[in-house]
């Protein structure tokens, strides 16, 4: 069984005018047909106003498909019996820092998940230190989150939704708001878990960069993925990308310019260490 | 015609046990029509700095001089100066408040007291510039996307016809398509418009690829400022202070440690493009 | 920077005081108040006075901000102790004009400017020695008995301290709010009061629409946290009475008895 797996999921938001009345309709997810594996690190890129945020909301159950069903570990996101199993399940980390900060504290922040589901003192402290421990964080248990740096304050967030003990956690474009530093700061706490705890890890961007880890990323336009693959066979494609007003990472723009000048590199080149490991492996071999 | 910083000291808190220096002693001159980044790592004291540049924030010590003049200077026309420099956020939502985006847009060229027709015709011309699509002119600009609002918050600053304008992290939210898009309209307004551009960017590729100049914040002091290929060319004392630098120099970096000897410095892709084509024939002959 | 405005009072080290339960804190301080309202001659108000002094030394809390909170009463205390010099009939030791002043205005003024202190500082040991959640979490279990009769004080006690932590974002937002108007030609130092109002406009709108905004995100982040209301949540530090909290209640208890034996034997 899949942890996620989506059947022609579609959302649509209407948007009305002064008055109220209707003005148009907007199709923010169209027939969006996806499956995850446990463990897998996927990736959901797509351009501002693609839909890609609607369709992590349906992950938790936030938001429920307009048409089409949502299944999270076997249970349907339309059956309110298991709403809080399908919420713990799938943990979501917000893009705003300062908009998901609950406690005054940051141990009182991380404890917010496991206090609603009613998990006793005893163990939630030791969650809280143990989730805290994970994501780097434990030097800060008793500080203020507001004197925390964005990717600090973001890391906390991951930390309180490891504490509900989740099988996979959702990044709605959680690095959008912070400085490289921070972004930095955030994915690789992610990569860690996704690696040491095989936590299921499902990152929404539009920083080409960030995916070029994911075991599989979806590329989404218009409510639709219009395309779906491992990284490399995704950024093949940069006039598609381009078009849906994304790009490709740095490294593989630069190898299609050096290959454009009939430079023979190979294909699929997508970090900066792969095209400086084909130069010298090419400049070697003459 | 320059903006002149002047030995700017600015303190946070002053006279309390929280006191804490932002800027320390930072000079520098900016001629007109210059192209210029600022960088430095989060509290570097870039923000800081570009609000004391149109007197947002006063210096505790040094001044600014715009045009020759002292603009701390309490005879100094302050309303005259909101015209000429322009400065817009990071986030559109501080200044967007209007009923419809037409009206936002003409909040600014309003409060320099222009006729009316005039204040249209200036709005008008800034959203034109931005293009934004004419049926969005009379929608609320709070149902407007995030890159729409940014360029709404754009174009009312632009309405105002400043000499300078000045942008912090103007990309942060921004798609790859509306990167693009704005450097583009920053190129043109240089051309077209003979401003001067002074953003602050986080991403040294962007940087790398459009200023020509760059200064270099560290914990409120003023580090670095050259033109940008020079900056770029201190790999070492950069990482050093914890800053990024372009992916060009990156990649090039990675080279030369692999024992490939080359003495370029790219920055843009181009230059790193043309280096590596170089080498590559010339290993070939 | 505007971030570093502490909320509450909190003064964060470590004392008895500092330890107890909040409902303990709080419940204390509200017969404290109580006492100070039974206490009629110089052997109450010195009982009560020791006491205070006693609290503010085990507190650990610098003297300097324990006085702090009295300053921001102080015109309070000058008006209260004016009025009632000179309207309290009596023996008149001195006549000005038409006004008199009277032994018994002089004794009156003393006394509620006494008892105005002991009511702040009372406070103020509350404050200082207890965070804000705590402090909500406490009244939280206190009123907790009237969930019975639908009043939501979970929820109350949920937004208390949300807005507190949301005070010192909007705060910093709000300045850059004005200097993003100001930059579009706003002139905030004008003094003139339609000048004003009408600037307000331009700040007003974007500080709601961005605090809805945050509102809203923050319902969502605590609803994708399992959150459901108060019903079946746990707490991470639960309240529990102590044998210091105990103590504390049998401290208080003696010292309520000692005030009202002092009131009726003298």
């Amino acid at each position: 069984m899949s942890l996620i797996s989506t059947d022609k999921v579609t959302y649509e938001y209407i948007i009305r005018d002064k008055n109220g009345s209707v003005e148009g309709i907007n199709r923010a997810v169209d027939e969006v047909d996806m499956t995850v594996e446990q463990g897998e690190f996927i990736a959901i890129l797509g351009s501002n106003g693609s839909g890609k945020s609607t369709l992590a909301k349906h992950f938790n159950a936030l938001l429920l498909p307009l048409e089409g069903t949502v299944y999270i570990d076997g249970y349907d996101t339309a059956d309110s019996d298991h709403l809080w199993d399908i919420r713990q399940t799938t943990g979501m980390v917000f893009q705003n820092p300062d908009n998901q900060i609950i406690g005054t504290l940051v141990e009182e922040d991380v404890a917010f998940g496991p206090e609603n589901m009613g998990v006793k003192s005893k163990e939630i402290k030791e969650r809280v230190k143990n989730s805290l421990e994970s994501v780097g964080m434990e030097k800060y248990r008793y500080k203020s989150p507001s004197k925390l740096s964005g990717g600090q304050k973001q890391r906390i967030a991951i930390a309180g939704v490891l504490a509900m003990k989740p099988k996979c956690i959702v990044l709605d474009e959680s690095t959008a708001m912070l400085d490289p530093a921070g972004r930095k700061e955030v994915l690789n706490a992610v990569m860690e878990l996704n690696r040491k705890d095989k936590i299921t890890v499902i990152l929404i961007t539009h920083f080409m960069e960030e995916v070029i880890n994911a075991d599989k990323v979806y590329v989404i336009d218009k409510g639709k993925i219009c395309m779906s693959g491992p990284p490399r066979l995704i950024f093949s494609n940069a006039e598609i990308l381009k078009e849906i007003g994304l790009s490709v990472p740095y490294a593989t723009l630069l190898s299609n310019e050096l290959r454009k000048r009939g430079i023979p590199l190979r294909d699929g080149i997508v970090s900066n260490e792969e095209l400086a490991g084909n130069i010298c492996q090419l400049l070697q071999t003459i | 015609m320059s903006i002149i910083a002047d030995h700017i000291v600015y303190k946070y808190n002053v006279k309390t046990h929280f006191e804490n220096i932002a800027l320390d002693e930072v000079s520098f001159k900016v001629e007109d029509g210059e192209y210029l980044a600022v960088i430095g790592q989060t509290g570097s004291g870039k923000s800081t700095l570009i609000q004391l540049l149109n007197g947002l924030l006063k210096p505790d010590s040094g001044t600014v001089y715009y045009n020759g003049e002292d603009i701390f200077d309490k005879d100094y026309d302050f309303s005259g100066l909101r015209g000429k420099m322009g400065l817009m956020f990071q986030y559109p939502e501080y200044q967007l408040f209007e009923e419809d985006v037409f009206s936002d847009v003409c909040f600014g060229p309003q409060n320099l007291g222009l006729e009316r027709a005039e204040v249209e015709l200036r709005a008008y011309e800034a959203l034109k510039m931005v293009d934004l699509k004419d049926e969005a002119f009379y929608r609320s600009p709070f149902e407007l996307s995030g890159g729409e609002k940014k360029r709404v918050a754009l174009a009312g600053i632009l309405a105002m016809k400043p000499q300078v304008l000045m942008l912090d992290e103007p990309t942060a939210g921004l798609d790859p398509a509306g990167k693009k898009w704005l450097f583009k309209l920053l190129k043109k307004l240089r051309k077209e418009r003979d401003m001067t551009i002074i953003f602050i960017s986080h991403n040294m590729d962007e940087v790398a690829e459009n200023a020509e100049r760059i200064i270099v914040m560290d914990k409120g002091n003023l580090v670095m400022d050259g033109k940008t290929r020079e900056v770029f060319s201190y790999y070492d004392e950069l990482t050093g202070m914890g800053l990024d630098i372009p992916t060009s120099s990156k990649i090039l970096h990675i080279l030369k440690e692999n024992g490939i000897s080359t003495n370029a410095d790219p920055v843009t892709l181009r230059e790193a493009a043309d280096e590596i084509e170089r080498l590559y024939k010339a290993r070939l002959h | 920077m505007l971030r570093d405005i502490t909320l509450g009072q909190f003064y964060p080290i470590d004392s008895i005081l500092h330890r107890l339960d909040p409902r303990v804190k709080i419940i204390c301080t509200f017969i404290y108040m109580i006492s100070v309202f039974l206490v009629r001659d110089v052997w109450g108000y010195l009982a009560a006075t020791l006491f205070l002094a006693i609290m503010i030394i085990i507190s650990k809390v610098p003297f300097k901000y324990m006085i702090r909170g009295l300053k921001g009463i102080l015109m309070i205390m000058i008006l209260t102790a004016v009025i009632n010099v000179f309207t309290t009939p009596g023996k008149v030791l001195l006549s000005i004009g038409v006004i008199d002043i009277t032994l018994e205005g002089i004794k009156v003024a003393v006394r509620m400017v006494l008892r105005l202190i002991f009511l702040v500082m009372g406070s103020s040991i509350m404050m200082l020695t207890t965070t804000p959640s705590r402090l909500t979490y406490g009244l939280e279990r206190i009123f907790k008995p009237l969930e019975r009769f639908n009043l939501p004080v979970h929820e109350i006690a949920m937004m208390i301290s949300i807005a507190l932590g949301f005070i010192p974002i909007l705060v910093d937002e709000l300045d850059k709010i004005i200097k993003a108007q100001s930059v579009r030609g706003v002139d905030f130092n004008n003094r003139k009061l339609s000048v004003r109002i009408k600037n307000m406009i331009p700040v007003l709108v974007p500080l709601f629409v961005s605090a809805f905004r945050r509102a809203g995100d923050l319902a969502v982040a605590m609803e994708a946290r399992c959150y459901h209301g108060g019903g079946k949540r746990t707490g991470i530090n639960p309240l529990r009475y102590d044998r210091r909290d105990h103590i504390a209640y049998l401290v208080i208890f003696i010292y309520l008895s000692m005030i009202i034996v002092i009131g009726i034997i003298f």
